[in-house]
């Protein structure tokens, strides 16, 4: 023990030597960059003096209560270690100093921390316990200020007492100078902690109008009036990494909101004392700062008094007609919104109770609201929002809402409301919107009501600039072109009032015409196509539409094929669409579910079985359709079959085609000629079989896409 | 021993227990009075936040996105290049081109004749915002809707430009942003979808649309695009079967939720209550549907603000109209494609006709959100997968042109939910070809819309296959410009 106290001792006075010979030749040390690590830890071992140094006070006064010897030793042990732990702070201090710029602060901090390192190490040859405990209390007196002054370096030196000095929220107008008022607070939080009175980083001070316009190591911050020549801007314009650009990489750079600020202030002339108030309209700064004026006085979020409502209660109310919502995480308002007119209860409203504080926006919108509803409403006293449009409201259910003094929006459009709503509208102060289109009060008393509430804004509604609109055609509700005889057809339009006037001889429709009432019966043998147009008052005509009606012939008790088309699992299935009375149309896409597809591998070969008692068949029609982008004619040959057994047939017909080129006009692939066909074939007469058999064969490399097979 | 532990207890009387009981409460009183919240129950730190509450307060709540499928010239729409016209015919310079790649359409065209719009330009509106003659009725809504004429996009074709507007990816395996909503903020009405879907097609050049643009991706299968059919009866299989009434639906479908609890004490699958909530929110869709999807039941100016074409079902006019129903009702999400913008040629002959089908319901909807004092919460957003180039494809005569595909710079609008309106955003250079001022790539344009619905992009993933996915990837900045 006894040794390795004299070894301390003599590395204490070693080190102590050192510290002298730093001071004495401060100007001339160059501190190598491998040690500077060294000193960047002063702040780090700087606790331990300070503790030791109280701890040693604090020990003092317990001497009484401490057996004499062992206070003796364990006083020993604790001043040489708080002496040796004080002179390698002290020395890494210095090391730090002798980075940088000094400031009369760190001049301040680095004497006063010399003189206790030496009065620590005085202490330890002091024996005498009278003159040890004054000094050492002086010494814990000088570690406070030491310690002080440091933190003032690192944190700013009214670091302590910022809190209590609140800093006054200015609201900012249009006399306050834009400098002070927008300028300043950019720059103090973006260059200030570099550049102020103590740190005069380039020996730039930035903590005063004074100081930016005396300007720094490189000379002046700005030239009023040329920002591209200013020294400030051209430094924030370099490449982030450039060692030049300000502020330096990794620090929190400026935005372009605050450049363009700088910029336009500048150019304005850099001036001080210039308020929004003088500038004219113009002026590239004015446009500027009054746009952050406005932002800034808009509070962003409405702020709430009342308290967070518990999550269990919110989760508990939740169902699947009514959903409460708060907010947001940070703000305690809630949101509640009923959906579904039929499945709605009074209780949906009234179990809201428990939150009734907290519902700032309530939807009810087309629910049977009545009475007893708005004597609930009539008990949220934050409510902001009401949304009752398309209720059963009346003017006098309303007048319950009087309570809701804080309302803002409410919203009864679709309402029976009347122009009464007024007494009301009396008794709410901050109401700024009203919704109030589609209920009783016609224009003249809504006029009327903006005069009395000039502060309301009274939401009307889309009001149509008199142009009479075109009506859609009317629509074939029983939907079947391909229809029996006797067969009843009906049209329709789902614009109520509209009239339909039809034609059957292929003339267009007039208001004269026959008038659709109920279903009727058409004519097909009559080769005319059908004809409708919609009336209604205050609105033009429809297009005509026209409809063309197909006799649907005798339909095969069985029908079967030997291939059903080629990927029948996307378009059409041959047995199914051949006979369902369903027409492709001439628009009609190849690859939908209209058509089947045939080639030459795989032919059509349809087989038709009409019981043991067949209708008498005149003629088969078949129809095919020629692909958009195909060249020349698909269709090879098509032979119809007929018979009593259908393994005895004999051929009816056959015809054939040539692979002729077809026509068309190549660009717009709009041919002509590859419109949906039909082919006719005549049964001899008074022949009656049970049996027919169609096969269509493609062309090698061609395709026929089949959609109708019709049986007269 | 016990003697100590009896006198002690003896010691320990009332008055020794409340002065002590006192200390105690005094000095957790005062720790109290450092936590403001203690007793206000307290607000959740944004990045442990449940999923279906917000990130932060937001205007929006809703989205309405009309897409419009084939990609709308923005210079016959909202991007105004009167040079293109002075240029007619003259070459596309190559200091504009800069090497920017071309479809297999034009890529062999030995020139690149510009073209200026055939249809004239008028500011509009206190913000004199341009709009083309094609689009009167948008034109006059201008101060509310935000024009971003410089979006700019990674794909050139349509299938993967599509899906990456849709997903945020080209590729089609991640989830739509309406899944992504629906995952995030969940629905606002419980007895309906949060994400729909709805289809409509111009008489232009139709262009595919898919399944996987709605499609959920890695999310559960629950949030998954819904589909309305374009019928009188938008979703089908939702009536009962002839012969059952309400009454005995719930029943059979009570005691089939009964056998399934049985099920589930058996087996333990999460998967089995999932079935029997999806049923009964199917039995609930019975009565919530029919109320929503009726369009019949409007009042006449409805009717006369979308045009008549609203009463047609499948109509992109009865489609605006059946979206601000859905919306009105608390679906989330809303999606609408309208085929039929892909004028590759002949676009001063099919260029009118698409517009006519889309100006006035487009107009009408923010009319009518508005109207009902809905637009501040809900978000609409119009707009195609890319834009068009500035130089005619195929042969340019006096009176016909055409135009191919340029991811490089388009339009688009958004309006309502926190958006500034009356606002035009972004800049292209006078050929309409690059974009000189505030570029907006579309993972930015979905990272500005999250933001408007109260979400952070960049804190609502979903882990799979081993990392963690976003909307927009690694990507995306929110457009702060634009907000409100």
């Amino acid at each position: 023990m006894k040794k390795l106290e004299s070894t301390v001792i003599n590395l204490l006075f070693l080190l102590h030597c050192f510290l002298v010979v730093l001071l004495i030749f401060e100007k001339g040390v160059i501190i190598p960059y491998w040690l500077q690590p060294l000193g960047r830890m002063h702040p780090l071992v700087l606790h331990f003096p300070i503790a030791f140094i109280v701890l040693l006070a604090i020990f003092s006064f317990f001497k009484k209560q401490i057996e004499a010897e062992t206070y003796k030793n364990i006083n020993r042990f604790l001043i040489v270690f708080t002496a040796f732990t004080t002179v390698i702070a002290t020395i890494m201090g210095l090391f730090l100093s002798m980075e940088g710029d000094t400031t009369d602060l760190m001049t301040l901090h680095k004497w006063f921390g010399v003189g206790i390192c030496f009065l620590v190490y005085v202490l330890t040859f002091v024996k005498k316990e009278k003159v040890f405990n004054a000094l050492l209390y002086v010494g814990v007196i000088g570690v406070v200020f030491v310690g002080h002054y440091g933190a003032g370096l690192t944190h700013g030196t009214n670091f302590i007492t910022e809190p209590l000095v609140k800093t006054k929220v200015v609201k900012l107008n249009e006399e306050t100078p834009i400098f002070q008022g927008f300028v300043k607070p950019v720059l103090d939080s973006k260059c200030l902690s570099c550049h102020n009175s103590e740190k005069r980083k380039g020996e730039l001070d930035m903590s005063s109008f004074e100081g930016m316009m005396h300007g720094g190591k490189g000379g002046k911050l700005w030239i009023a009036g040329n920002p591209e020549k200013s020294a400030l801007l051209k430094r924030v314009h370099l490449p982030e990494d450039n060692k030049k650009h300000m502020p330096p990489q990794g620090k929190k750079q400026l935005t372009k909101g605050e450049i363009q600020l700088i910029n336009a202030w500048i150019k304005q002339g850099a001036d001080n004392k210039i308020a929004l108030a003088q500038l004219p309209e113009e002026d590239g700064l004015k446009q500027i700062t009054s746009k952050l004026l406005a932002s800034k006085n808009k509070s962003i979020e409405p702020v709430f008094a009342f308290n967070f409502a518990k999550t269990e209660i919110i989760d508990g109310l939740q169902n699947p007609f009514r959903s409460v919502i708060q907010k947001s995480p940070a703000s305690p308002a809630i949101e509640v919104v009923i959906n579904g007119r039929e499945t709605y209860r009074p209780e949906f409203l009234t179990d809201l109770s428990s939150i009734k504080e907290q519902i700032v926006s309530l939807n009810l919108s087309f629910l049977p609201v009545d009475k007893s509803s708005i004597d609930f409403i009539s008990s949220l006293s934050n409510l902001n929002n009401l949304l009752l449009n398309f209720t059963d409201v009346t003017t006098n259910d309303l007048s319950g809402l009087k309570t809701c003094v804080n309302l803002k929006t409410l919203s009864l459009s679709g309402t029976k409301v009347d122009v009464e709503i007024k007494d009301l509208l009396k008794q709410l102060p901050k109401l700024e919107t009203l919704y109030l289109w589609n209920t009783e009060i016609n224009n003249e008393a809504i006029d009327g009501l903006k005069l009395e509430f000039p502060n309301v804004h009274f939401e009307t509604g889309f009001k149509s600039d008199g142009k009479a609109l075109k009506l859609t055609p009317p629509v074939l509700l029983s939907e079947k072109t391909i229809i029996s005889k006797g067969d009843f057809i009906e049209l329709g339009h789902k614009m109520p009032g509209v009239e339909i006037r039809y034609t059957t001889d292929g003339t267009v429709p007039t208001k004269s015409s026959k008038l659709f009432k109920t279903p009727i019966q058409v004519d097909l043998k009559n080769k005319k196509p059908f004809k409708a147009i919609a009336y209604k008052k205050g609105w033009l005509a429809s297009n005509v539409k026209t409809i063309k009606f197909i006799d649907k012939g005798y339909t095969p008790k069985q029908f079967e094929v030997t291939y059903e088309g080629e990927n029948n699992e996307f378009i059409g299935v041959a047995s199914r669409i051949l006979i369902d009375h369903n027409k492709a149309g001439n628009g009609t896409a190849n690859s939908t579910p209209s058509w089947a597809a045939f080639n030459f591998n795989n032919p059509l070969n349809a087989l038709a079985y009409f019981g043991e008692n067949p209708p008498t068949i005149k003629h088969i029609i078949f129809n095919y359709g020629v692909h958009k982008w195909s060249k020349t004619e698909p269709l090879a040959t098509l032979e119809v079959w007929a018979g009593q057994d259908k393994n005895n047939l004999t051929l009816l017909k056959q015809i054939k085609k040539t692979p002729r080129k077809l026509k068309g006009d190549k660009k717009n692939q709009d041919i002509e000629d590859k419109r949906p066909r039909r082919l006719k074939i005549e049964v001899p007469k008074n022949k009656i079989f049970k049996y027919y058999k169609i096969i269509a064969t493609p062309h090698k490399k061609s395709r026929i896409y089949v959609d109708q097979l019709y049986f007269y | 021993m016990d003697k100590e532990f009896f006198e002690h207890r003896l010691n320990i009387n009332r008055r020794h227990f409340l002065g002590k009981m006192a200390m105690g409460v005094g000095g957790a009183a005062l720790g109290s009075l450092l936590i403001p919240d203690l007793l206000k129950g307290s607000p959740v730190a944004s990045n442990e936040l449940p999923l279906g509450i917000k990130h932060f307060a937001s205007k929006a709540k809703r989205i309405i996105m009309l897409t419009q499928n084939g990609a709308p010239s923005q210079l016959e729409s909202f991007d105004y290049k009167p040079k293109l016209r002075d240029m007619f015919g003259e070459d596309l310079p190559d200091s504009i081109r800069q090497g920017q790649r071309l479809t297999g359409m034009t890529a062999n065209q030995k020139n690149f004749p510009l073209v200026g719009s055939k249809f004239d330009f008028n500011q509009y509106g206190k913000s004199g915002t341009w709009v083309s003659d094609l689009f009167p009725n948008i034109a006059k809504i201008t101060d509310d809707i935000c024009v971003i004429k410089s979006m700019h996009t990674d794909a050139i074709n349509h299938d993967p430009a599509l899906t990456f507007l849709q997903t945020g990816s080209q590729q089609g395996n991640r989830p739509s942003m309406g899944s992504w909503f629906s995952y995030g903020l969940g629905s606002e009405n419980k007895n309906l979808p949060a994400f729909c879907v709805l289809l409509s097609k111009g008489s232009g050049n139709g262009q595919g649309v898919y399944s996987k643009l709605w499609s959920n991706g890695f999310l559960d299968s629950t949030h998954q695009g819904v589909q309305l059919s374009a019928s009188e009866d938008p979703i089908l299989y939702l009536n009962n079967p002839k012969g059952m009434d309400k009454m005995q639906r719930k029943k059979m479908l009570d005691n089939l939720a009964e056998l399934n609890n049985l099920g589930h004490a058996e087996f333990g699958d999460p998967e089995i209550h999932a079935k029997i909530k999806q049923y009964e929110m199917a039995f609930r869709m019975q009565t919530a549907v029919p109320e929503i999807t009726d369009l019949s039941k409007e009042p006449a100016h409805i009717t006369e603000m979308y045009g008549s074409d609203s009463l047609i079902p499948g109509t992109y006019a009865s489609n605006c109209l059946l979206a601000r129903k859905l919306s009105e009702s608390g679906v989330r999400f809303v999606q609408l494609y309208h085929q039929g913008w892909d004028q590759h040629g002949n676009l001063q002959r099919d260029m009118p006709k698409q517009a006519m089908d889309v100006d006035k319901a487009s107009a009408a909807l923010i009319t009518d959100l508005k109207q009902r004092g809905l637009l501040d919460e809900t978000l609409v957003i119009w707009g195609g997968e890319f834009g068009r180039t500035n130089y005619c494809q195929g042969k340019l005569t006096k009176d016909n042109y055409g135009r191919d595909h340029h991811p490089r710079a388009f339009s688009m609008f958004m309006a309502g939910g926190g958006v500034k309106g009356g606002m035009s955003y972004g800049k292209t250079d006078e050929f309409g070809y690059n974009i000189i001022e505030n570029p907006v790539h579309i993972h930015d344009l979905h990272a500005t819309i999250m933001h408007l619905m109260g979400l952070d992009h960049e804190k609502l993933t979903y882990k799979h296959l081993g990392r963690r996915f976003r909307l927009t990837d690694v990507h995306g900045h929110v457009v702060k410009d634009i907000l409100a």
